[in-house]
């Protein structure tokens, strides 16, 4: 069993990576060295200097200009894939679990495993092929094949809450339904689902970064990172340091969230 | 027609019959003590009166509110009796409480406060927790549940349950997580209210003593089936079962 100070020290950890990472794409505008989309073939492949500091791409473009931006696109995509995935999870597994046994619960959960037996990537990738290639959509193909795992996990919340003795009180003093589920039923599976949410946004950036990299998500020249790791591939030999830094940047982002996300398990574990 | 009526109720989970054939009635604002052993059947009688049984229960016989049927009544219909008409005390004042909301919003739920209404409201919960005698009411509104003793989170519990001025509030071993001087002073405390009130009441205990103090009459229960019903006094000068008379002597 994990020791109890390990994991503050890794949740310490996390949270100020998170915190550089999130800032960095919030003050891009204002840290960007040069502009991201500016080609400078005159100063293509350059090395890492004073005017720019990580160097240049193939088009003579601001690495660090473009890596700064590209954790806006990054960041921004995996909140709102998980917006998305959130609303329609909690929404069909709170109904799910509400009428638990019944057949609106057989129906929801019967979606909910045709949903899942789809690698959820795959489907990702033929929705994104039938529409076209474009952040818009990718996000939006992202967001429809995820959230049925947290339809799950809200359904069985739900299942355990409902039974409360509280839930009870609330209703027998005459508490109406919608209030029941907004005011009791939400907050009390918000911890959870948060602690779901904050793990996932590691690996819904690397799955973002991934189409991105094939070329169903960012498009030139917006700065995204899969899409910077698909255009340094050429250049490995010559300068490996266009490659290495956007996967650096994808690698400490996944560790960021994943540590944060294992912290809050721990407490939540350690709560329950 | 009675004010509350239950004739021969036999309430079964997936064909196992857990309540067999009971019958009482209960005049305005009288007390009808339920006595009986964990696992008699006392909660789930409870229950059922207010429609919230799991799905899986099976109920038979009547239960009548008012001449209203209550058993086999769609949940629409009993959403507009709960807590106006018939509320409940539960056990275990800290899982009666939603841990992760503060009082006054726990209030504010019951009472539909919108926020518009926010100030009547809060005018309203102090003025039930002055009823449940909590010192200083207005010092509670902003805490969890967490940071009140068992006795303040009891008649918190109490005052919730008589929010909407019920007229049968069923009182589910009210004081049993407390201890023994908080279960007087809770005790006192249903009594003073339902004078005051003038509810009916369902208290539900194991200990006769307890009942002895609030109820007009008592009905004990053993393995589902009730085995002596008679007036409060009656029962304990002239016990008849001998499950009765244990009772009385574990309450001595």
């Amino acid at each position: 069993m994990k020791n109890r100070t390990d994991s503050s020290l890794s949740m310490a950890v996390g949270i100020v990576l998170a915190v550089l990472i999130v800032s960095s794409a919030l003050c891009a505008p204002l840290i960007a060295p040069n502009d991201p989309l500016k080609v400078d073939m005159a100063h293509a492949l350059q090395k890492a200097g004073r005017e720019y500091p990580l160097g240049t791409d193939q088009l003579g473009r601001c690495v660090l200009s473009r890596l700064l931006y590209g954790a806006r696109t990054s960041l921004g995509a995996a909140c709102i894939i998980l917006l998305i995935t959130i609303s329609i999870g909690t929404v069909i597994g709170t109904v799910s679990g509400l009428f638990a046994g019944k057949l609106p619960d057989k129906l929801l959960t019967a979606f909910c495993e045709i949903v899942l037996a789809f690698p959820g990537l795959i489907l990702a990738l033929v929705i994104s092929g039938l529409l076209e290639p474009g952040i818009f959509n990718i996000i939006l193909a992202l967001g429809l094949v995820s959230w049925a795992r947290y339809a799950r996990v809200v359904r069985s919340l739900v299942i355990s809450i409902r039974e409360a003795d509280y839930m009870k009180a609330a209703k027998v003093s005459g508490t109406d339904g919608l209030h029941l589920v907004s005011r009791h039923i939400i907050p009390n599976i918000s911890g959870a689902i948060g602690t779901i949410v904050v793990t996932d946004i590691g690996s819904t950036i690397l799955r973002f970064a991934g189409l991105s990299f094939i070329g169903l998500g960012a498009q030139a020249p917006s700065p995204e990172w899969g899409m910077m790791i698909n255009e340094a591939r050429l250049y490995m030999d010559k300068m490996p340091s266009l490659i290495i830094y956007p996967i650096l940047a994808v690698t400490l982002s996944v560790l960021a969230f994943q540590l944060i996300g294992d912290g809050l398990r721990d407490r939540l574990d350690g709560m329950s | 027609m009675g004010f509350f009526e239950v004739e021969n109720v036999c309430i079964s989970y997936a064909g196992t019959e857990v309540i067999h054939n009971i019958s009482f009635s209960l005049g305005k604002g009288e007390t009808l003590g339920i006595a009986g052993e964990s696992g008699c059947g006392k909660s789930t009688l409870a229950k059922a009166i207010l429609g919230i049984l799991p799905s899986s229960a099976k109920i038979s016989g009547s239960i009548k509110y008012c001449g209203i049927e209550l058993a086999g009544m769609p949940e629409k219909s009993f959403c507009t009796l709960r807590g106006k008409e018939i509320s409940m005390v539960f056990q275990d004042p800290s899982a009666a409480l939603n841990p992760v909301r503060k009082i006054r919003n726990q209030f504010y739920d019951i009472l539909g406060a919108g926020i518009s209404r926010r100030k009547p409201a809060d005018d309203e919960i102090i003025r039930l927790l002055n009823l449940v005698r909590l010192p200083f009411p207005e010092t509670l509104l902003d805490k969890y549940p967490s940071q009140l003793s068992g006795g303040m989170k009891q008649r918190v519990v109490i005052a919730m349950a008589v929010c909407k001025s019920p007229r049968l509030l069923i009182a589910d071993e009210p004081t049993s997580a407390l201890d023994a001087e908080v279960r007087l002073q809770i005790i006192d405390e249903l009594i003073a209210l339902k004078e005051r009130l003038g509810f009916g009441m369902i208290y539900i205990s194991h200990n006769l003593a307890e009942l002895s103090k609030v109820a007009d009459s008592i009905m004990v229960m053993k393995s589902g089936n009730v085995v002596e019903y008679s007036k409060t006094a009656e029962l304990f000068a002239l016990p008849r079962h001998q499950y009765t008379k244990e009772l009385i002597s574990a309450a001595e």
